[in-house]
């Protein structure tokens, strides 16, 4: 069986960050994207916006000294045992991505952890950038958008509202 | 104790003496002024000398926030930015989002208070707790996305927000904006002059701290509604997806796009201009301000032809119709192009392209003669004379010294007959709507305390095609729903220069509170309650909006701009549209401007605010202070006498 994860449609990103603002809120209880587990990156001047998550390659895992890091059975998600985690940022430095970070306030690792199935960030975003689907899901997703891109004129909308 | 939604601090800056203190968010603030626009009117009342130049040491400038920056609640990442404007000499202030507002709430702050003048250039660096004024020669002189790309590069952190002026303001343009995040701008009234005149380029900030909100629970569940609600508005997809270009489509179909200097409300290259056309040929993607559902800032680059390689963030409706229509330019390249000047200049589009469409029109009747334009002729719909006048502007070279001082000025200074086709209410240039198709917000510009402003009131109720019940309802007349009609105006302004002066003391963007109407009175007063935990109920609220809004009165009325002042330009009042749909339509402003000054509390004769409204909204001492509030039993015995 395929695991969902968060598949990214960069292309249409505005960059809005309300994916940072609800993960903050999610995991913390408060608004602060230096909290937030995804990150958009940004060229304004070239109109560029890119979120990036965990894309759990698992190089964390490997890293972990304390084996602290570890693949959640249900979700797939990368799953950090807070009370093992002794903030020495072996994994910080492994990821290739650059997204495990450091929570400003415990010192412990963070990342992406899929909300346990139910990620707040696809949830929220306004463009449909952000899926939670299986890799075949989302090849078929993006299929099938192009076709009714193509085919169907109610994509766009009326310049005039209705 | 700190009160949630705010961050707990502010900062005042005396530039003359290189001071940087912060204070505690005076807690008193909230309750009477909530925020961003509120306080800063509030600020400037309070610690400005009347009668001052605006561009001299004893102006203010002021960076506030709101309760709900940096949070959730949908498009509230705006900020206010005021002083005494240079351009009306009344109050000044603007506002723009971006991601500039959230970075300086996570750095800790509620307002920044920037005193007297800087011997030499600097720009102020804020990162979180550590903030320096920083020396900033090497970039004065160079435009407002070289300024950010050199403070970004220079301290090595490309997620820092800045606010910046170019030459615009370096240059003391009447009418120069504040940038950030390249398009954004806070454009009018001329702050960007007022930080010129600072010798401060640029504010930086980088903020990793959060924002908290008291009720976490009700606030996320009233954000969930309130998206809901936006995201149904009729009008969302067309916002969403084509940007505010669209409401060129609309001002067409109304008969009230601007063209020649509102000469016409009819313009043949309408096609050109279009949303159609901006999203065939340039439109790449939204680029959203922070934290906003709607993402109406579009993102667009020409690929070919004369502009090739322009890029950026794309005009928006007012720039459309301000650079072109009202110029006669009916080339959306052209107007892309002169867009991206003026956003790298910090020069406001609507003002800019309303004083070259009146120098146009001063040309074509003689006012203005190839002698005095250092050879240009200035003919209607040339594109190449657009954009030399704005480089002339930034720069002040030639005619362009002149065309800086904007349209009042130079009327008065090339008379000829110009003064009476010279655009402005009370030193400021219109917006780009045609107020003679839509009454209200021909009213509003009459009232706005910061000249022609389709902002202060932004009745866009007149607009939305409701049913004549809910004019009733909301205004007490039928005739409220219908654009053409009068009545039922000037409650309807009233209503919405209160809430409207709230939803920028909130710093809320007003199109999801005036186009969705997503956030009424009510649902403000809850999410200023979750956020801060301090339970405010809508009729406090509003009654906090007057007290804003009487308060610029005040200002005005002290610095000498009154009841005379409260007028439109005779084009909209006594010359009716020559052509199209709304052909014959004036704005019926005799009519309008005594029931709002009747509802508004405030004496016909004088202009002056009646003590019984003052006592209420807590004011009398301020306007006592200036002599400025009228005495009824003193009037009566006038009138007997």
């Amino acid at each position: 069986m395929q695991v969902k994860r968060i598949l990214v449609q960069k292309e249409k990103c505005n960059g809005c960050r309300i994916c940072e603002l609800r993960c903050s809120f999610e995991h913390e209880q408060i608004f602060a994207p230096s909290y937030s587990r995804i990150i958009v990156h940004k060229n304004e001047l070239e109109g560029l916006a890119i979120p990036e998550m965990c894309i759990i390659c698992g190089k964390c895992i490997d890293s972990c000294p304390e084996i602290a890091i570890s693949k959640s059975e249900r979700t797939g998600a990368i799953k950090i045992d807070g009370d093992k985690c002794t903030g020495c940022q072996a994994c910080v430095k492994a990821c290739p991505y650059s997204v495990m970070s450091m929570h400003p306030v415990l010192n412990i690792a963070i990342t992406c952890d899929l909300c346990d199935g139910n990620p707040q960030c696809v949830e929220y975003c306004p463009e449909r950038v952000l899926h939670y689907m299986t890799s075949k899901e989302f090849s078929d997703y993006k299929k099938k958008s192009i076709l009714l891109k193509e085919t169907s004129l109610s994509y766009k909308p009326k310049v005039v509202p209705e | 104790m700190k009160i949630k939604g705010y961050r707990g601090q502010v900062l005042v800056i005396d530039l003359e003496k290189r001071t940087i203190t912060k204070k505690k968010t005076d807690s008193q603030w909230f309750n009477n002024y909530i925020g961003g626009r509120g306080w800063a009117v509030k600020y400037l009342s309070d610690n400005i000398e009347q009668n001052i130049d605006p561009l001299g040491a004893k102006n203010i400038l002021v960076i506030s926030l709101g309760p709900l920056t940096g949070t959730l609640a949908p498009s509230s990442a705006r900020y206010t930015i005021a002083a005494k404007s240079p351009l009306t000499g009344g109050i000044g202030y603007a506002n723009a989002g971006g991601h500039f507002a959230p970075e300086l709430a996570y750095a800790g702050y509620d307002a920044i208070f920037i005193h007297g003048i800087s011997e030499n250039p600097v720009y102020l660096l804020i990162q979180d707790d550590n903030i320096e004024l920083i020396e900033a020669d090497y970039l004065w002189g160079k435009d407002t996305w070289e300024t950010e790309r050199l403070i970004k590069e220079d301290n090595k952190d490309q997620m820092i927000q800045v606010l910046s002026i170019g030459q615009g303001g370096e240059n003391l343009v009447k009418y120069a904006a504040i940038m950030n995040n390249l398009s954004r701008a806070a454009a009018r009234t001329g702050v960007g002059a007022v930080m010129g005149s600072k010798k401060l380029k640029a504010i930086a900030v980088r903020g990793t701290g959060s924002v908290e909100v008291a009720f976490p629970d009700k606030f996320i569940k009233l954000v969930d509604e309130t998206l809901d609600k936006i995201y149904a508005d009729p009008a969302y997809p067309s916002l969403s997806y084509y940007g505010t270009p669209f409401l060129v489509d609309l001002a067409y179909i109304s008969g009230g796009l601007a063209t020649r200097n509102n000469q016409s409300g009819f313009f043949e290259d309408y096609e050109n201009i279009s949303a159609e056309t901006f999203e065939e040929k340039y439109l790449v993607k939204s680029e959203s301000c922070f934290g906003c559902p709607i993402h109406c800032g579009k993102y667009s680059k020409i690929e070919e032809g004369k502009y090739a390689g322009t890029k950026g963030g794309s005009p928006e409706y007012e720039t459309i119709v301000c650079l072109g229509s009202k110029c006669g330019i009916g080339n959306l390249e052209a107007i892309i192009k002169a867009n991206e000047l003026a956003n790298k200049f910090g020069i406001d589009t609507i003002s800019l392209g309303d004083t070259i469409a009146f120098s146009m029109e001063a040309y074509e009747r003689g006012a203005l003669k190839k002698e005095d334009t250092d050879g240009l002729e200035l003919k209607w719909g040339d594109e190449d004379v657009l954009i030399t006048l704005i480089n002339k502007i930034a720069f002040r070279e030639g005619i362009g010294d002149l065309l800086a001082e904007g349209t009042k000025k130079v009327a008065e200074t090339i008379g000829g007959g110009s003064e009476k086709y010279a655009l402005h209410v009370k030193g400021m240039e219109p917006p780009a709507y045609d107020v003679r198709t839509a009454k209200a917000f021909g009213l509003g510009w009459a009232t706005a305390t910061r000249g022609a402003d389709h902002l202060a009131a932004l009745p866009n109720f007149e607009l939305l095609g409701y049913e004549p019940e809910k004019g009733i309802d909301w205004f007490g007349s039928e005739k409220a729903v219908d654009p053409f009609e009068w009545e039922g105006k000037p409650r309807m302004v009233v209503w919405h220069e209160n809430f409207g002066a709230i939803v920028d003391s909130a710093e809320m963007c007003k199109y999801t509170c005036f186009s969705a109407y997503a956030v009424k009175p009510e649902d403000m007063a809850l999410f200023l309650s979750y956020a801060t935990g301090i339970k405010i109920d809508s009729n406090e609220l509003m009654k906090v909006g007057e007290r804003i809004y009487n308060l610029e009165r005040l200002f005005n009325l002290r610095e000498g701009i009154s009841k005379k002042d409260d007028r439109l330009p005779e084009r909209f009042t006594k010359e009716p549209l020559p052509e199209g749909p709304a052909k014959g339509q004036y704005v019926e402003l005799d009519k309008m401007l005594p029931e709002y000054y009747k509802i508004r509390d405030w004496d016909w004769k004088t202009g002056l605010p009646k003590k019984s409204k003052m006592e209420e909204l807590g004011l009398v001492e301020y306007a006592t202070k200036y002599d400025l509030i009228h005495d009824i039993d003193l009037e009566d015995d006038k009138d007997a006498s």
